[in-house]
């Protein structure tokens, strides 16, 4: 769990470092990592940011962005007690999918926030089949009706995934 | 001591929150019936205002991720739908009224995303 809250909380390191020294270190493997204190003030600060990038914006529409700042103020125990608060580990890895796949915006999907504070994807492809992606914090979970295919892809398998994706945005 | 199922020929509803319901572009998320132990009520017990009085007063806990209305299955149409899907699951509608709600039932087996979806793109939606 720490090593997930850990990597997350950096959610700006590009995905394909993970693994390198550069992500071991923030994961605590490290002689040279900073020390306790330094990292729970920049996670402190991460958590206290719930804005999305301009790219994510853009991707999502007027639509898109009204919903997020609505997310943004659930609080926790929405939905007569079993919502959670907004994720910002969810928002990073949100931010990294619309990072590898910035014309998702041509599909304007729709967004949506989870009863576990994730958010979530979904639009329909060309033939009208439904396309959807979950962001939870230490993983992407999708269904892609067109290739009956339905599960999740943790950081190692994403570049893979989003080959099977962009094809589905035109 | 197994619940008593609803008969198919009865239909039941879903709460439906803003979380899950693009309005403008008429999107669904999964989420409105994915999972185990899925709560819908049952029209033959209670009728509609009813029970999106019953969705409001329970749902609402905070101004923000309310209900913005209910979606109608026929629970043969749901079984057929489940019995079809390509990955099939044999669904039921299992009567647990609880206080505050005598029409309240459950869907206990899991309900995936896609077949959610599938079920989802049957409803008929109520706003209120």
């Amino acid at each position: 769990m720490q090593e997930i809250l850990t990597f997350e909380s950096f959610g700006a390191l590009p995905f394909n470092t993970f693994g390198s020294r550069r992500g071991r270190r923030f994961l605590g493997f490290d002689k040279s990592a900073p020390s306790q204190s330094a990292f729970d003030e920049r996670l402190q600060q991460k958590s206290n940011r719930l804005d999305l990038s301009e790219l994510a914006v853009r991707a999502l529409g007027d639509q898109g962005r009204r919903r997020f700042e609505s997310f943004r103020r659930y609080p926790d125990g929405w939905g007569g007690g079993k919502g959670k608060q907004l994720s910002t580990a969810s928002v990073a890895m949100f931010e990294r999918f619309v990072r590898r796949v910035p014309d998702i915006g041509k599909v304007r999907p729709s967004l949506f926030l989870t009863f576990q504070g994730n958010l979530q994807l979904g639009w329909k492809d060309k033939e009208q089949r439904d396309i959807e992606i979950e962001f939870t914090p230490n993983r992407w979970e999708y269904y892609l009706e067109s290739r009956d295919a339905e599960g999740s892809v943790t950081i190692e398998g994403m570049i893979s995934f989003i080959e099977i994706v962009k094809p589905l945005i035109d | 001591m197994p619940r008593p199922e609803c008969s198919p020929d009865e239909n039941i509803v879903r709460a439906i929150h803003a979380a899950d319901w693009d309005e403008v572009q008429d999107q669904k998320s999964s989420q409105i019936f994915k999972g185990h132990n899925i709560s819908v009520s049952r029209l033959a017990v209670l009728d509609l205002p009813e029970l999106l009085q019953i969705f409001h007063r329970d749902l609402d806990t905070s101004p923000n991720g309310v209900i913005v209305g209910a979606g109608e299955i026929n629970v043969g149409k749901l079984q057929e739908i489940g019995r079809t899907f390509q990955h099939p699951a044999a669904l039921t509608v299992e009567i647990e009224p609880v206080e505050g709600n005598p029409a309240h039932a459950e869907i206990p087996q899991k309900i995936s995303r896609g077949l959610a979806l599938a079920i989802i793109r049957t409803l008929t939606f109520h706003k209120g």
